[in-house]
Protein backbone atom coordinates (compact mmCIF):
# COMPACT_ATOMS: atom_id res chain seq x y z
CA UNK A 1 0.00 0.00 0.00
CA UNK A 2 1.19 3.53 -0.72
CA UNK A 3 0.58 6.56 1.46
CA UNK A 4 -2.19 8.67 -0.14
CA UNK A 5 -0.27 11.84 0.80
CA UNK A 6 3.42 11.06 0.19
CA UNK A 7 2.99 8.13 -2.26
CA UNK A 8 5.71 6.09 -0.55
CA UNK A 9 5.18 2.47 0.52
CA UNK A 10 3.69 2.20 4.00
CA UNK A 11 4.54 -0.34 6.68
CA UNK A 12 2.24 -2.31 8.93
CA UNK A 13 2.09 -2.29 12.71
CA UNK A 14 0.27 -5.02 14.57
CA UNK A 15 -0.69 -4.52 18.20
CA UNK A 16 -3.12 -6.61 20.24
CA UNK A 17 -4.45 -8.30 17.14
CA UNK A 18 -5.24 -5.03 15.40
CA UNK A 19 -3.30 -3.92 12.37
CA UNK A 20 -2.70 -0.45 11.01
CA UNK A 21 -0.73 0.89 8.07
CA UNK A 22 1.66 3.74 8.77
CA UNK A 23 3.48 6.12 6.48
CA UNK A 24 7.19 6.40 7.35
CA UNK A 25 7.35 9.97 6.05
CA UNK A 26 4.24 11.77 7.25
CA UNK A 27 3.23 9.38 10.09
CA UNK A 28 -0.33 9.18 8.77
CA UNK A 29 -2.34 6.12 9.77
CA UNK A 30 -4.66 3.92 7.72
CA UNK A 31 -7.54 2.05 9.39
CA UNK A 32 -8.87 -0.78 7.28
CA UNK A 33 -12.63 -1.44 7.12
CA UNK A 34 -12.15 -4.43 9.42
CA UNK A 35 -10.42 -2.34 12.07
CA UNK A 36 -13.03 0.37 11.67
CA UNK A 37 -15.81 -2.00 12.66
CA UNK A 38 -14.19 -1.87 16.06
CA UNK A 39 -13.58 1.86 16.04
CA UNK A 40 -16.79 3.31 14.64
CA UNK A 41 -19.31 1.92 17.15
CA UNK A 42 -17.07 3.26 19.92
CA UNK A 43 -17.10 6.74 18.46
CA UNK A 44 -20.80 7.00 19.14
CA UNK A 45 -23.88 7.12 16.99
CA UNK A 46 -22.66 10.21 15.23
CA UNK A 47 -19.73 8.36 13.72
CA UNK A 48 -18.81 10.19 10.57
CA UNK A 49 -20.33 13.37 9.25
CA UNK A 50 -19.60 15.30 6.12
CA UNK A 51 -17.03 18.01 6.70
CA UNK A 52 -17.08 21.58 5.43
CA UNK A 53 -13.60 22.02 4.05
CA UNK A 54 -11.74 23.25 1.04
CA UNK A 55 -9.09 20.56 1.24
CA UNK A 56 -8.92 18.44 -1.84
CA UNK A 57 -10.01 14.81 -1.68
CA UNK A 58 -7.18 12.30 -1.78
CA UNK A 59 -7.24 9.03 -3.66
CA UNK A 60 -7.97 5.93 -1.59
CA UNK A 61 -4.72 3.96 -1.17
CA UNK A 62 -6.51 0.70 -2.00
CA UNK A 63 -9.11 1.42 -4.68
CA UNK A 64 -7.84 4.85 -5.92
CA UNK A 65 -11.29 6.41 -5.79
CA UNK A 66 -11.39 9.89 -4.30
CA UNK A 67 -12.00 9.77 -0.56
CA UNK A 68 -14.50 12.05 1.15
CA UNK A 69 -13.47 14.53 3.85
CA UNK A 70 -15.29 13.57 7.00
CA UNK A 71 -15.47 14.71 10.61
CA UNK A 72 -15.19 11.94 13.14
CA UNK A 73 -15.96 11.81 16.84
CA UNK A 74 -18.39 13.59 19.14
CA UNK A 75 -16.56 16.93 18.93
CA UNK A 76 -16.44 16.85 15.12
CA UNK A 77 -12.99 18.36 15.25
CA UNK A 78 -11.02 15.59 13.67
CA UNK A 79 -10.94 15.65 9.90
CA UNK A 80 -10.27 12.34 8.19
CA UNK A 81 -10.35 10.95 4.66
CA UNK A 82 -13.00 8.30 4.20
CA UNK A 83 -13.28 5.63 1.54
CA UNK A 84 -16.69 4.03 2.12
CA UNK A 85 -15.52 0.63 0.89
CA UNK A 86 -11.89 0.45 2.05
CA UNK A 87 -11.16 2.44 5.21
CA UNK A 88 -10.12 5.71 6.85
CA UNK A 89 -6.94 7.77 6.65
CA UNK A 90 -5.83 9.80 9.68
CA UNK A 91 -3.12 12.42 9.27
CA UNK A 92 -0.37 12.64 11.87
CA UNK A 93 -1.75 13.14 15.42
CA UNK A 94 -5.34 12.91 14.30
CA UNK A 95 -5.78 9.58 16.08
CA UNK A 96 -4.52 11.20 19.30
CA UNK A 97 -6.91 14.10 18.69
CA UNK A 98 -9.74 11.63 18.37
CA UNK A 99 -8.76 9.86 21.62
CA UNK A 100 -8.65 13.21 23.40
CA UNK A 101 -12.03 14.08 21.96
CA UNK A 102 -13.45 10.79 23.19
CA UNK A 103 -12.06 11.35 26.66
CA UNK A 104 -13.40 14.90 26.83
CA UNK A 105 -16.86 13.76 25.94
CA UNK A 106 -16.40 10.95 28.44
CA UNK A 107 -17.88 8.38 26.12
CA UNK A 108 -17.98 4.78 27.12
CA UNK A 109 -15.26 3.47 24.92
CA UNK A 110 -14.88 -0.25 24.38
CA UNK A 111 -12.08 -1.16 26.84
CA UNK A 112 -10.21 -3.13 24.18
CA UNK A 113 -10.27 -0.09 21.93
CA UNK A 114 -9.29 2.31 24.69
CA UNK A 115 -6.37 0.09 25.59
CA UNK A 116 -5.34 -0.17 21.99
CA UNK A 117 -5.61 3.54 21.23
CA UNK A 118 -3.94 4.52 24.51
CA UNK A 119 -1.15 2.02 23.99
CA UNK A 120 -0.58 2.69 20.35
CA UNK A 121 -1.12 6.43 20.29
CA UNK A 122 -0.47 7.78 23.79
CA UNK A 123 -1.94 11.25 24.14
CA UNK A 124 1.02 13.53 24.65
CA UNK A 125 1.30 17.15 25.68
CA UNK A 126 0.64 19.84 23.12
CA UNK A 127 4.31 20.81 22.97
CA UNK A 128 5.26 17.58 21.25
CA UNK A 129 4.67 18.68 17.71
CA UNK B 1 -29.88 -38.00 -0.29
CA UNK B 2 -28.55 -40.60 -2.68
CA UNK B 3 -31.69 -40.36 -4.73
CA UNK B 4 -31.01 -36.68 -5.31
CA UNK B 5 -27.42 -37.49 -6.22
CA UNK B 6 -28.57 -40.07 -8.77
CA UNK B 7 -31.08 -37.55 -10.07
CA UNK B 8 -28.25 -35.08 -10.39
CA UNK B 9 -26.35 -37.56 -12.54
CA UNK B 10 -29.35 -38.02 -14.81
CA UNK B 11 -29.78 -34.30 -15.01
CA UNK B 12 -26.10 -33.91 -15.77
CA UNK B 13 -26.55 -36.23 -18.72
CA UNK B 14 -29.64 -34.49 -20.06
CA UNK B 15 -28.01 -31.14 -19.56
CA UNK B 16 -24.89 -32.11 -21.44
CA UNK B 17 -26.96 -33.54 -24.28
CA UNK B 18 -29.15 -30.46 -24.56
CA UNK B 19 -26.21 -28.13 -24.51
CA UNK B 20 -24.33 -30.27 -27.01
CA UNK B 21 -27.34 -30.31 -29.34
CA UNK B 22 -27.49 -26.55 -29.12
CA UNK B 23 -23.80 -26.30 -29.92
CA UNK B 24 -24.17 -28.62 -32.93
CA UNK B 25 -27.15 -26.69 -34.28
CA UNK B 26 -25.20 -23.49 -33.93
CA UNK B 27 -22.18 -25.02 -35.69
CA UNK B 28 -24.34 -26.35 -38.52
CA UNK B 29 -26.15 -23.10 -39.18
CA UNK B 30 -22.96 -21.07 -39.06
CA UNK B 31 -21.35 -23.51 -41.50
CA UNK B 32 -24.26 -23.09 -43.90
CA UNK B 33 -24.14 -19.35 -43.49
CA UNK B 34 -20.44 -18.85 -44.07
CA UNK B 35 -19.63 -21.78 -46.34
CA UNK B 36 -22.76 -21.87 -48.45
CA UNK B 37 -24.99 -24.84 -49.16
CA UNK B 38 -23.73 -28.17 -47.87
CA UNK B 39 -21.08 -26.68 -45.64
CA UNK B 40 -23.27 -27.15 -42.59
CA UNK B 41 -21.68 -30.49 -41.80
CA UNK B 42 -18.23 -28.91 -41.80
CA UNK B 43 -19.50 -26.28 -39.41
CA UNK B 44 -20.95 -29.00 -37.23
CA UNK B 45 -17.64 -30.85 -37.28
CA UNK B 46 -15.77 -27.68 -36.35
CA UNK B 47 -18.16 -27.09 -33.46
CA UNK B 48 -17.67 -30.70 -32.35
CA UNK B 49 -13.91 -30.27 -32.37
CA UNK B 50 -14.14 -27.06 -30.34
CA UNK B 51 -16.42 -28.85 -27.91
CA UNK B 52 -14.17 -31.89 -27.66
CA UNK B 53 -11.08 -29.83 -26.97
CA UNK B 54 -12.82 -27.67 -24.38
CA UNK B 55 -14.38 -30.71 -22.75
CA UNK B 56 -11.06 -32.49 -22.53
CA UNK B 57 -9.48 -29.40 -21.04
CA UNK B 58 -12.30 -29.05 -18.55
CA UNK B 59 -12.10 -32.71 -17.62
CA UNK B 60 -8.40 -32.77 -17.00
CA UNK B 61 -7.69 -29.19 -16.11
CA UNK B 62 -11.07 -27.55 -15.58
CA UNK B 63 -10.75 -27.03 -11.86
CA UNK B 64 -7.26 -25.67 -12.34
CA UNK B 65 -8.48 -23.28 -15.04
CA UNK B 66 -11.35 -22.15 -12.86
CA UNK B 67 -9.00 -21.56 -9.94
CA UNK B 68 -6.44 -19.80 -12.12
CA UNK B 69 -9.13 -17.51 -13.54
CA UNK B 70 -10.14 -16.65 -9.99
CA UNK B 71 -6.52 -15.96 -8.97
CA UNK B 72 -6.49 -18.58 -6.20
CA UNK B 73 -3.50 -19.58 -4.05
CA UNK B 74 -3.21 -23.12 -2.70
CA UNK B 75 -2.75 -23.20 1.06
CA UNK B 76 -1.38 -25.81 3.45
CA UNK B 77 -2.03 -26.40 7.12
CA UNK B 78 0.78 -24.18 8.37
CA UNK B 79 -0.46 -21.25 6.28
CA UNK B 80 -3.93 -20.99 7.78
CA UNK B 81 -4.42 -23.53 10.57
CA UNK B 82 -7.94 -22.37 11.47
CA UNK B 83 -9.28 -22.72 7.94
CA UNK B 84 -7.50 -26.03 7.49
CA UNK B 85 -9.01 -27.44 10.68
CA UNK B 86 -12.51 -26.35 9.73
CA UNK B 87 -12.21 -28.04 6.33
CA UNK B 88 -10.83 -31.15 8.02
CA UNK B 89 -13.77 -31.31 10.47
CA UNK B 90 -16.37 -30.84 7.76
CA UNK B 91 -14.72 -33.44 5.51
CA UNK B 92 -15.12 -35.93 8.35
CA UNK B 93 -18.69 -34.83 9.09
CA UNK B 94 -19.65 -35.27 5.44
CA UNK B 95 -17.83 -38.59 5.13
CA UNK B 96 -15.90 -37.49 2.06
CA UNK B 97 -13.18 -39.95 1.00
CA UNK B 98 -10.57 -37.23 0.93
CA UNK B 99 -10.06 -33.70 2.11
CA UNK B 100 -10.50 -31.17 -0.71
CA UNK B 101 -7.60 -28.92 -1.63
CA UNK B 102 -7.98 -25.49 -0.10
CA UNK B 103 -7.47 -22.29 -2.06
CA UNK B 104 -7.63 -18.70 -1.02
CA UNK B 105 -8.43 -15.79 -3.34
CA UNK B 106 -7.16 -12.37 -2.35
CA UNK B 107 -10.37 -10.45 -2.74
CA UNK B 108 -12.03 -8.14 -0.18
CA UNK B 109 -15.53 -9.33 -1.08
CA UNK B 110 -16.57 -12.28 1.10
CA UNK B 111 -17.50 -15.36 -0.91
CA UNK B 112 -16.65 -19.03 -1.43
CA UNK B 113 -17.01 -21.81 -3.99
CA UNK B 114 -16.20 -25.46 -4.56
CA UNK B 115 -14.94 -27.02 -7.76
CA UNK B 116 -13.33 -30.17 -9.14
CA UNK B 117 -14.52 -33.10 -11.18
CA UNK B 118 -14.74 -35.77 -8.46
CA UNK B 119 -15.03 -35.68 -4.67
CA UNK B 120 -11.51 -37.13 -4.56
CA UNK B 121 -9.96 -34.23 -6.44
CA UNK B 122 -12.24 -31.44 -5.33
CA UNK B 123 -11.16 -28.00 -4.21
CA UNK B 124 -12.71 -25.41 -1.96
CA UNK B 125 -11.86 -21.77 -2.55
CA UNK B 126 -12.63 -18.90 -0.21
CA UNK B 127 -11.88 -15.21 -0.56
CA UNK B 128 -9.66 -13.43 1.94
CA UNK B 129 -12.58 -11.06 2.56
CA UNK B 130 -14.67 -14.01 3.73
CA UNK B 131 -12.00 -15.16 6.16
CA UNK B 132 -11.57 -11.63 7.46
CA UNK B 133 -15.24 -11.07 8.20
CA UNK B 134 -16.48 -14.39 9.59
CA UNK B 135 -16.22 -16.00 13.00
CA UNK B 136 -15.15 -19.62 13.23
CA UNK B 137 -18.74 -20.88 13.53
CA UNK B 138 -19.80 -18.89 10.49
CA UNK B 139 -16.82 -20.09 8.49
CA UNK B 140 -17.72 -23.65 9.45
CA UNK B 141 -21.23 -23.13 8.07
CA UNK B 142 -19.89 -21.83 4.75
CA UNK B 143 -17.29 -24.59 4.39
CA UNK B 144 -19.95 -27.20 5.21
CA UNK B 145 -22.15 -25.73 2.44
CA UNK B 146 -19.28 -26.06 -0.06
CA UNK B 147 -18.45 -29.57 1.17
CA UNK B 148 -22.16 -30.29 0.70
CA UNK B 149 -21.79 -29.30 -2.98
CA UNK B 150 -18.86 -31.69 -3.28
CA UNK B 151 -20.63 -34.58 -1.59
CA UNK B 152 -23.82 -34.01 -3.60
CA UNK B 153 -21.70 -34.13 -6.74
CA UNK B 154 -22.81 -30.71 -7.89
CA UNK B 155 -19.35 -29.53 -8.72
CA UNK B 156 -18.51 -31.70 -11.72
CA UNK B 157 -21.75 -30.72 -13.39
CA UNK B 158 -21.19 -27.03 -12.76
CA UNK B 159 -17.72 -27.27 -14.19
CA UNK B 160 -18.75 -29.28 -17.22
CA UNK B 161 -21.79 -27.15 -17.96
CA UNK B 162 -19.80 -23.97 -17.47
CA UNK B 163 -17.25 -24.97 -20.08
CA UNK B 164 -19.91 -26.13 -22.52
CA UNK B 165 -21.81 -22.90 -22.18
CA UNK B 166 -18.46 -21.17 -22.67
CA UNK B 167 -17.93 -23.01 -25.99
CA UNK B 168 -21.33 -21.86 -27.21
CA UNK B 169 -20.67 -18.29 -26.17
CA UNK B 170 -17.33 -18.27 -27.99
CA UNK B 171 -18.74 -19.82 -31.17
CA UNK B 172 -21.72 -17.46 -31.25
CA UNK B 173 -19.49 -14.48 -30.64
CA UNK B 174 -17.15 -15.45 -33.50
CA UNK B 175 -20.14 -16.12 -35.76
CA UNK B 176 -21.83 -12.80 -35.00
CA UNK B 177 -18.63 -10.87 -35.56
CA UNK B 178 -18.15 -12.67 -38.87
CA UNK B 179 -21.65 -11.69 -39.96
CA UNK B 180 -21.19 -8.12 -38.81
CA UNK B 181 -18.09 -7.68 -40.92
CA UNK B 182 -19.86 -9.09 -43.95
CA UNK B 183 -18.24 -12.50 -44.23
CA UNK B 184 -20.10 -15.47 -45.63
CA UNK B 185 -20.01 -16.77 -49.13
CA UNK B 186 -23.78 -16.94 -49.31
CA UNK B 187 -23.98 -13.21 -49.60
CA UNK B 188 -21.23 -12.65 -52.17
CA UNK B 189 -22.02 -15.59 -54.39
CA UNK B 190 -25.71 -15.19 -54.63
CA UNK B 191 -25.99 -11.48 -54.45
CA UNK B 192 -29.68 -11.58 -55.31
CA UNK B 193 -30.15 -14.02 -52.46
CA UNK B 194 -32.45 -16.96 -53.01
CA UNK B 195 -34.96 -17.88 -50.42
CA UNK B 196 -33.21 -20.78 -48.71
CA UNK B 197 -30.02 -18.75 -48.20
CA UNK B 198 -32.11 -16.04 -46.62
CA UNK B 199 -33.76 -18.51 -44.28
CA UNK B 200 -30.40 -19.98 -43.31
CA UNK B 201 -29.04 -16.53 -42.61
CA UNK B 202 -32.00 -15.75 -40.36
CA UNK B 203 -31.65 -19.07 -38.54
CA UNK B 204 -27.91 -18.56 -38.10
CA UNK B 205 -28.37 -15.06 -36.73
CA UNK B 206 -31.19 -16.05 -34.40
CA UNK B 207 -29.22 -19.05 -33.13
CA UNK B 208 -26.06 -17.04 -32.64
CA UNK B 209 -28.01 -14.57 -30.51
CA UNK B 210 -30.20 -17.03 -28.63
CA UNK B 211 -27.84 -19.96 -28.09
CA UNK B 212 -25.67 -18.27 -25.45
CA UNK B 213 -28.75 -17.13 -23.54
CA UNK B 214 -30.31 -20.58 -23.79
CA UNK B 215 -27.08 -22.27 -22.70
CA UNK B 216 -26.98 -20.02 -19.65
CA UNK B 217 -30.60 -20.75 -18.81
CA UNK B 218 -30.02 -24.50 -18.93
CA UNK B 219 -26.99 -23.96 -16.79
CA UNK B 220 -28.96 -22.02 -14.19
CA UNK B 221 -32.00 -24.27 -14.19
CA UNK B 222 -30.59 -26.82 -11.82
CA UNK B 223 -28.43 -24.71 -9.59
CA UNK B 224 -31.26 -23.28 -7.47
CA UNK B 225 -32.31 -26.57 -5.96
CA UNK B 226 -28.70 -27.45 -5.33
CA UNK B 227 -28.27 -24.41 -3.16
CA UNK B 228 -31.06 -25.55 -0.85
CA UNK B 229 -29.64 -29.05 -0.63
CA UNK B 230 -26.18 -27.66 0.15
CA UNK B 231 -27.68 -25.40 2.85
CA UNK B 232 -29.47 -28.40 4.36
CA UNK B 233 -26.23 -30.40 4.21
CA UNK B 234 -24.42 -27.58 6.00
CA UNK B 235 -26.96 -27.61 8.82
CA UNK B 236 -26.60 -31.37 9.14
CA UNK B 237 -22.81 -31.42 9.05
CA UNK B 238 -22.34 -28.57 11.53
CA UNK B 239 -25.45 -29.26 13.66
CA UNK B 240 -25.60 -25.49 13.95
CA UNK B 241 -27.69 -23.81 11.20
CA UNK B 242 -27.18 -20.39 12.76
CA UNK B 243 -23.52 -20.44 11.68
CA UNK B 244 -24.39 -20.49 7.98
CA UNK B 245 -27.39 -18.20 8.48
CA UNK B 246 -25.33 -15.45 10.04
CA UNK B 247 -22.53 -15.97 7.50
CA UNK B 248 -25.02 -15.55 4.64
CA UNK B 249 -26.28 -12.40 6.31
CA UNK B 250 -22.76 -10.96 6.44
CA UNK B 251 -21.91 -12.02 2.91
CA UNK B 252 -25.06 -10.57 1.39
CA UNK B 253 -24.76 -7.35 3.37
CA UNK B 254 -21.27 -6.79 2.03
CA UNK B 255 -21.13 -3.97 -0.45
CA UNK B 256 -18.27 -5.52 -2.36
CA UNK B 257 -18.50 -8.00 -5.17
CA UNK B 258 -15.62 -10.31 -6.01
CA UNK B 259 -13.52 -8.64 -8.65
CA UNK B 260 -12.58 -11.97 -10.18
CA UNK B 261 -16.11 -13.27 -10.58
CA UNK B 262 -17.37 -13.55 -14.13
CA UNK B 263 -20.73 -14.67 -15.43
CA UNK B 264 -19.30 -18.13 -16.01
CA UNK B 265 -18.03 -18.58 -12.46
CA UNK B 266 -20.93 -16.78 -10.75
CA UNK B 267 -23.12 -19.84 -10.11
CA UNK B 268 -20.26 -21.46 -8.22
CA UNK B 269 -20.22 -18.92 -5.41
CA UNK B 270 -22.17 -19.35 -2.19
CA UNK B 271 -23.95 -16.04 -2.76
CA UNK B 272 -24.39 -14.78 -6.32
CA UNK B 273 -21.53 -12.31 -6.86
CA UNK B 274 -23.08 -10.65 -9.90
CA UNK B 275 -25.93 -9.04 -8.02
CA UNK B 276 -25.93 -5.42 -7.04
CA UNK B 277 -26.49 -4.48 -3.43
CA UNK B 278 -30.07 -4.40 -2.28
CA UNK B 279 -31.41 -6.49 -5.11
CA UNK B 280 -29.79 -9.49 -3.46
CA UNK B 281 -31.98 -9.99 -0.42
CA UNK B 282 -35.07 -9.02 -2.32
CA UNK B 283 -35.44 -11.53 -5.11
CA UNK B 284 -32.37 -13.67 -5.40
CA UNK B 285 -31.09 -14.44 -8.86
CA UNK B 286 -31.22 -16.96 -11.65
CA UNK B 287 -28.53 -19.08 -10.02
CA UNK B 288 -29.26 -18.61 -6.35
CA UNK B 289 -32.43 -18.53 -4.28
CA UNK B 290 -33.08 -15.32 -2.34
CA UNK B 291 -30.60 -15.06 0.50
CA UNK B 292 -33.20 -13.69 2.90
CA UNK B 293 -35.28 -16.78 2.38
CA UNK B 294 -32.32 -19.12 2.79
CA UNK B 295 -31.49 -17.42 6.10
CA UNK B 296 -35.09 -17.62 7.26
CA UNK B 297 -35.28 -21.34 6.50
CA UNK B 298 -32.05 -22.02 8.39
CA UNK B 299 -33.12 -19.94 11.39
CA UNK B 300 -36.52 -21.58 11.81
CA UNK B 301 -35.23 -25.14 11.68
CA UNK B 302 -36.53 -27.20 14.60
CA UNK B 303 -33.62 -29.62 14.54
CA UNK B 304 -30.53 -30.22 12.49
CA UNK B 305 -31.53 -33.02 10.18
CA UNK B 306 -32.82 -32.91 6.63
CA UNK B 307 -36.39 -33.32 7.86
CA UNK B 308 -36.16 -30.15 9.93
CA UNK B 309 -34.84 -28.28 6.91
CA UNK B 310 -37.64 -29.63 4.75
CA UNK B 311 -40.31 -28.55 7.27
CA UNK B 312 -38.78 -25.14 7.63
CA UNK B 313 -38.59 -24.77 3.84
CA UNK B 314 -42.26 -25.63 3.49
CA UNK B 315 -43.12 -23.15 6.22
CA UNK B 316 -41.14 -20.37 4.56
CA UNK B 317 -42.17 -20.90 0.94
CA UNK B 318 -45.42 -22.78 1.15
CA UNK B 319 -43.89 -25.30 -1.26
CA UNK B 320 -43.04 -28.91 -0.72
CA UNK B 321 -40.30 -31.23 -1.74
CA UNK B 322 -37.11 -29.26 -1.92
CA UNK B 323 -35.25 -32.31 -0.71
CA UNK B 324 -35.63 -35.85 -2.01
CA UNK B 325 -37.69 -38.17 0.25
CA UNK B 326 -34.72 -40.45 0.89
CA UNK B 327 -32.78 -37.64 2.53
CA UNK B 328 -35.54 -37.29 5.08
CA UNK B 329 -35.40 -40.83 6.37
CA UNK B 330 -31.66 -41.32 6.24
CA UNK B 331 -28.73 -40.03 8.22
CA UNK B 332 -28.24 -36.87 10.21
CA UNK B 333 -30.48 -37.68 13.15
CA UNK B 334 -28.18 -36.05 15.70
CA UNK B 335 -29.68 -33.27 17.77
CA UNK B 336 -28.62 -29.66 17.46
CA UNK B 337 -25.74 -28.31 19.45
CA UNK B 338 -27.38 -27.01 22.59
CA UNK B 339 -25.68 -23.66 22.41
CA UNK B 340 -23.34 -21.73 20.24
CA UNK B 341 -19.75 -22.77 20.81
CA UNK B 342 -18.87 -19.13 20.72
CA UNK B 343 -20.19 -16.29 22.80
CA UNK B 344 -20.25 -12.94 21.02
CA UNK B 345 -16.83 -11.73 22.30
CA UNK B 346 -15.32 -15.16 21.65
CA UNK B 347 -16.74 -15.02 18.14
CA UNK B 348 -15.15 -11.63 17.61
CA UNK B 349 -11.84 -12.96 18.95
CA UNK B 350 -11.99 -15.94 16.61
CA UNK B 351 -12.72 -13.59 13.72
CA UNK B 352 -9.69 -11.44 14.57
CA UNK B 353 -7.50 -14.51 14.90
CA UNK B 354 -8.62 -15.76 11.51
CA UNK B 355 -8.17 -12.35 9.91
CA UNK B 356 -4.65 -12.13 11.32
CA UNK B 357 -3.76 -15.54 9.89
CA UNK B 358 -5.04 -14.47 6.48
CA UNK B 359 -3.08 -11.24 6.57
CA UNK B 360 0.07 -13.01 7.66
CA UNK B 361 -0.34 -15.51 4.83
CA UNK B 362 -0.41 -12.71 2.28
CA UNK B 363 2.43 -10.87 4.00
CA UNK B 364 4.58 -14.00 3.69
CA UNK B 365 3.52 -14.40 0.06
CA UNK B 366 4.35 -10.76 -0.55
CA UNK B 367 7.83 -11.04 0.98
CA UNK B 368 7.21 -8.80 3.99
CA UNK B 369 9.80 -8.64 6.79
CA UNK B 370 8.48 -9.26 10.30
CA UNK B 371 10.12 -7.21 13.05
CA UNK B 372 8.82 -7.80 16.58
CA UNK B 373 9.31 -4.75 18.79
CA UNK B 374 10.12 -5.10 22.51
CA UNK B 375 7.01 -3.13 23.43
CA UNK B 376 4.67 -5.80 22.07
CA UNK B 377 3.98 -4.54 18.57
CA UNK B 378 5.04 -6.28 15.39
CA UNK B 379 6.21 -4.23 12.43
CA UNK B 380 5.70 -5.69 8.97
CA UNK B 381 7.86 -4.12 6.32
CA UNK B 382 7.02 -4.47 2.61
CA UNK B 383 9.80 -5.48 0.20
CA UNK B 384 9.59 -2.16 -1.65
CA UNK B 385 9.95 -0.09 1.55
CA UNK B 386 12.15 2.92 0.88
CA UNK B 387 13.38 4.12 4.28
CA UNK B 388 16.33 2.47 6.00
CA UNK B 389 14.47 2.35 9.30
CA UNK B 390 10.94 2.06 10.61
CA UNK B 391 9.61 3.62 13.80
CA UNK B 392 7.44 1.75 16.24
CA UNK B 393 4.57 4.19 16.90
CA UNK B 394 4.01 2.76 20.38
CA UNK B 395 7.42 3.11 22.03
CA UNK B 396 9.09 5.29 19.46
CA UNK B 397 11.96 2.86 18.94
CA UNK B 398 13.65 3.04 15.56
CA UNK B 399 14.30 -0.31 13.95
CA UNK B 400 16.97 -0.25 11.31
CA UNK B 401 16.27 -2.49 8.35
CA UNK B 402 18.71 -4.78 6.63
CA UNK B 403 19.54 -3.34 3.22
Amino acid sequence: MKCPVCRVPTYVVEYKGIELDLCPDCAGVWFDRGELDLLLPAVGGAGLSEAQTRENGRPCPLCSRTMAKMNIGPGRRVLVDDCPTCGLWFDRHEVEDLSRDLVEHSLDVDPALAEFLGGMFPVKGEDEC
Amino acid sequence: MWEQIAANRRKSFVLVMATAALLMALGYSLGEYFGGRGFGWYGLAAAAVVWLIMTLISWFQGDQVMLAVSGAHRIEKEDLPVLFNVVEEMTLAAGLPQMPAIYIIDDPAPNAFATGRRPETAAVAVTSGLLRSLTRDELQGVIAHEIGHIRNRDIQLMLFAGVLAGAIVILAEVGLRGMWFGGGRSRSRRSGGNESAGIIAVIAIVLAILAPILARLIYFAISRKREYLADASSAVFTRYPEGLASALEKISASAQRPTHATRATAPMYIVDPMLREGAMAAQGSATHPPVGQRIQILRSMGGTDFGAYQDSYTLATGKKGVLPPSALTGDGGVGPRTAATESAPAGEASRRNLARQVDDFFYRKGGYDRIPCDCGTVLKIPPDFQSSHATCPRCGKEHSLKS
